[in-house]
């Protein structure tokens, strides 16, 4: 474990000073995803100003929504992103091998390697939305709310790290992996314009159990929102438990099943 | 001009190489579409109208919108010839005697023919799962204002893409760029939401870019939801946008490749 | 005896998928897809003693680089056995691990925009090595290389022989047992090629380290390797002394002889000609009759100057990856 964190803090410490040797859109991933993010709120913006209400939720309710989608987003760009993003590429290159040979964890490796501090301001533009939705909401919190909503924010952060890497593990087993990251493309899209409480029938189950990108922000918006069940809440908790099992376990299936492409 | 037929067919073929990417343009659709239901479905409960759209009126803008989003592969070319700029690649179409821009829109062209199947069988699908009456144009000249308004708006985002790659001789990280372009553009051509919801010094700012005549425009004259007189207007601030930009792009690449390195011919 | 390397009946298959050419053959393609099933290696029996430098050799496609793979665990065998320090490797334990290491000379295991000393650092971490060893192995092999200059250089500023010495002190400094190397002088040039070459010959007496080595170069298997394995598509076509190998396959000497332009050069029989002009020929003539050869054109022709060579090794090289006859040492 402190071999292992030694390694962590080495790899972080690497990445800053090969960034600030380039400083190589160090700020990039900051202003394309901070777009991605106040387009959203125009969106919900322009929708709104034609209605009150979508499916019980207020204005207030929905930039809550946006910003906790942008939190969570930007602690996946701080910490693990761009470790893990060209998995397949790595696959179909070959360049798996470096990372299979050395005595460290692969999946610890390639998910600690590549931190991007770049996208810190990303947190801050986050806890700027949040403020906004918690004003226009009219919401007055407390500190057991915010730890509660931090904790749930955290947890889905790993679930989304967890369907990262499922997704980005099964280049081990197919040819062209260009599909499969369109599919996860579509799922954030599809679960960034419409929050989980819209979902009904065979699509709650899809999206809240099959592909959890439903529960992802919409849980820690209900929570900070007071609106969020006991039961809910637990079948969130355990969601991400089962995720995270199944990511490590697939990880490992899929190097078993590792061709490495000729030199 | 065999030479870009050959491109075509090639282009067009590759696309058909891989099953997967076949079903995630299905998906796409799908998504896109089904997102939009969802979500105007919770927004028009009790209502019959948001801003002058029944509710069948406004998945129909989505279904052709998303159609005509699926069919713009413009996008591959901005990245495509960045990245073979970048890695010193793109010397292969300074040497062959073909107009490079002909080469990627050619390419782009194949690759958006190969889809327009599998784009009509995923809108069919995503009408039929949804049950939406789609609000079709059957005035002959509405339909052919928005046929050609999409075609010259998907030329236009084919020569709006090769400048964007083009300026990789000029800067040569562009790849957060080319992702904040990207989100901006979802926005400004209509694919996110009706523009016509927008109010304010921001409509009329939109209206006069060439952007919301690639998707906005020509889903709404073939959903009967625009004048002929406004699309014809439309049709117009586009048109000169296009030659605008085919020239930037001849220009561009005539000045900006004398910088060219060539790294790793 | 007991082997630091063993496989026994080793194969590896891979399934390519099959398309017929043109539109209608995509078409069928996209709805129904046939593979053809190709065997990377067969049967592939090695077994390696501690200490010994072992040249694999062979045609692109031979299955060299798949041994490797499967030896080092990056991939697993479709059947077979397989031992390397008695771990069986894909199981890729830590343990075994730290008793390689693996230089690939198309991929680098260096941080590229940062300096040599960078990745020796954090080697050092991941494989646990002891200071004073660290420091003990850096010195050592930075003063074979002579390249202690280079080491707080950014990797993306060296050359690409410098790059190669920087990846192999990477991958001794934790005292591997085994260490195998895939085309490592692959694009280097004459001296450093030279420089490489007298490195690994030095880690191998002095440390005893065992080294797999593939390579297209024949100098460097010819220099350094006792033992030769030579693989033609997938399977193993021999296995014994490099200089047996080469002598049965170099049949041949190279004789040049200059002479003055009014002596009549006639070809000696048997004998096959590269080149001829007034005044020089060169000619390959069979090995056990050179010296008779040479006697008679003396006798014949006023010569100004002779020399006799080796075959040409890269010829050599094209008749044992022609050659369909098995050569067992």
């Amino acid at each position: 474990m402190r071999r292992n964190l030694r390694l962590i803090h080495l790899l972080i410490k690497y990445k800053f000073s090969r960034m600030m040797a380039f400083r190589v859109s160090f700020f990039g991933a900051f202003l394309s995803d901070g777009a991605l993010f106040l387009i959203q709120l125009l969106t919900f913006e322009a929708v709104y100003s034609q209605v009150d209400s979508i499916g019980g939720w207020s204005r207030g309710h929905m930039i809550l929504f946006v910003g906790t989608f942008s939190m969570i987003n930007a602690l996946n760009m701080l910490i693990y992103f761009f470790g893990i993003v060209d998995l397949p590429g790595k696959i179909r290159r070959g360049d798996l091998d470096q990372y299979l040979t050395k005595p460290m964890n692969p999946l610890l490796r390639l998910t600690f390697e590549n931190v991007n501090p770049g996208s810190f301001p990303l947190v801050i533009l986050s806890v700027l939305i949040l403020c906004y939705g918690l004003s226009v909401a009219g919401i007055r919190v407390s500190l057991g709310l915010i730890l509660g909503y931090a904790s749930l924010v955290l947890l889905m952060t790993l679930l989304w790290y967890d369907l990262e890497l499922i997704l980005r593990t099964i280049p081990f087993l197919v040819i062209s992996a260009d599909g499969i990251m369109r599919l996860e493309e579509q799922m954030l899209q599809f679960s960034f314009k419409v929050p989980g409480v819209l979902y009904k029938g065979i699509m709650r189950l899809l999206f809240y159990f099959i592909l959890p990108y439903g529960i992802m922000s919409t849980v820690p918006t209900q929570f900070i929102t007071r609106s969020l069940e006991a039961g809910s809440l637990w079948a969130a908790v355990a969601t991400v438990l089962f995720f995270t099992w199944f990511a490590l376990w697939f990880w490992r299936f899929g190097l078993r099943k590792y061709q490495s492409a000729s030199s | 001009m065999k030479k870009y037929l050959e491109v075509f067919r090639w282009s067009f073929k590759m696309q058909l190489i891989w099953r997967l990417d076949v079903v995630m343009t299905l998906a796409a659709i799908l998504g896109e579409i089904i997102a939009a239901g969802v979500l105007w479905n919770a927004a028009f409960s009790g209502r019959e109208l948001v801003s002058g759209f029944t509710f069948h009126g406004m998945l129909s803008y989505y279904l052709t919108g998303s159609l005509l989003v699926s069919l713009d592969m413009s996008p591959r070319i901005s990245r495509e010839v960045s990245r073979l700029i970048r890695e010193g690649s793109f010397s292969k179409h300074m040497v062959t005697p073909m107009n490079p821009f002909g080469f990627f829109c050619t390419k782009a062209a194949g690759q958006s023919a190969s889809r327009l199947g599998f784009s009509f069988l995923a809108a069919a699908i995503a009408a039929g799962l949804l049950k939406i009456n789609i609000t079709l144009s059957w005035d002959l000249s509405r339909l052919v204002l928005g046929i050609s308004t999409a075609l010259l708006g998907l030329l236009f985002m084919a020569g709006y893409h090769y400048v964007i790659g083009i300026l990789a001789f000029r800067f040569v990280e562009m790849e957060f760029f080319l992702y904040l372009q990207e989100a901006i553009l979802s926005f400004a051509t209509g694919a996110l939401v009706p523009l016509s919801l927008l109010r304010g010094p921001l409509a009329d700012f939109l209206r006069f870019l060439p952007f919301p005549h690639v998707v906005f425009t020509p889903a709404m004259l073939l959903t009967d939801q625009m004048s002929v007189a406004e699309g014809c207007l439309s049709l117009a601030v586009l048109l000169v946008w296009l030659a605008a930009i085919l020239l930037a792009g001849q220009w561009l690449y005539h000045s900006l490749r004398t910088r060219y390195e060539g790294v790793g011919v | 005896m007991n082997h630091i390397l063993y496989t026994k009946g080793l194969t590896k298959e891979y399934k390519r998928f099959q398309k017929e050419a043109g539109l209608k053959g995509s078409f069928r393609a996209l709805f129904h897809r046939t593979y053809e099933t190709k065997a990377a290696l067969s049967d592939f029996d090695l077994k390696v003693e501690e200490g010994e430098f072992l040249g694999l050799i062979g045609p692109n496609g031979a299955g060299k680089t798949t041994l490797v793979k499967m030896l080092t665990g990056i991939i697993a065998p479709t059947s077979g056995e397989i031992s390397v320090l008695g771990f069986y490797p894909n199981k890729l334990e830590n343990a075994f691990k730290k008793q390689y290491a693996v230089v690939m000379g198309q991929k680098s295991q260096l941080i590229y925009e940062m300096t040599a000393a960078d990745t020796f650092l954090l080697f050092k971490e991941m494989y646990d090595i002891p200071t004073e060893v660290y420091r003990r192995n850096l010195e050592l092999f930075a003063d074979l290389f002579d390249s202690r200059e280079y080491l707080n250089a950014q990797v993306r500023t060296l050359s690409l022989g410098e790059r190669m010495k920087m990846e192999l002190i990477t991958s001794l400094l934790h005292n591997p047992r085994v260490l195998f190397l895939d085309e490592p002088t692959i694009g280097l040039d004459a001296p450093a090629q030279r420089q490489i070459r007298e490195f690994l010959k030095e880690v191998n007496t002095r440390n005893g380290t065992t080294i797999l080595l593939t390579s297209h170069y024949m100098e460097d298997i010819r220099n350094l390797c006792p033992r030769s394995v030579v693989l033609k598509e997938g399977r193993k076509a021999y296995d014994g002394g490099t200089e047996e190998l080469f002598a049965s396959f170099q049949t041949h000497k190279k004789i040049t002889v200059c002479y003055e332009e009014e002596s009549p050069f006639i070809l000696p029989q048997g004998c096959e000609i590269l080149e001829q002009n007034g005044h020089k020929a060169v000619f390959l003539c069979p090995k056990e009759r050179s010296g008779s050869i040479l006697a008679q054109l003396m006798r014949e022709i006023r010569l100004l100057d002779v020399s006799v060579e080796e075959e040409d090794i890269s010829v050599v090289v094209e008749k044992i990856y022609r050659s369909h006859r098995e050569v067992r040492a």
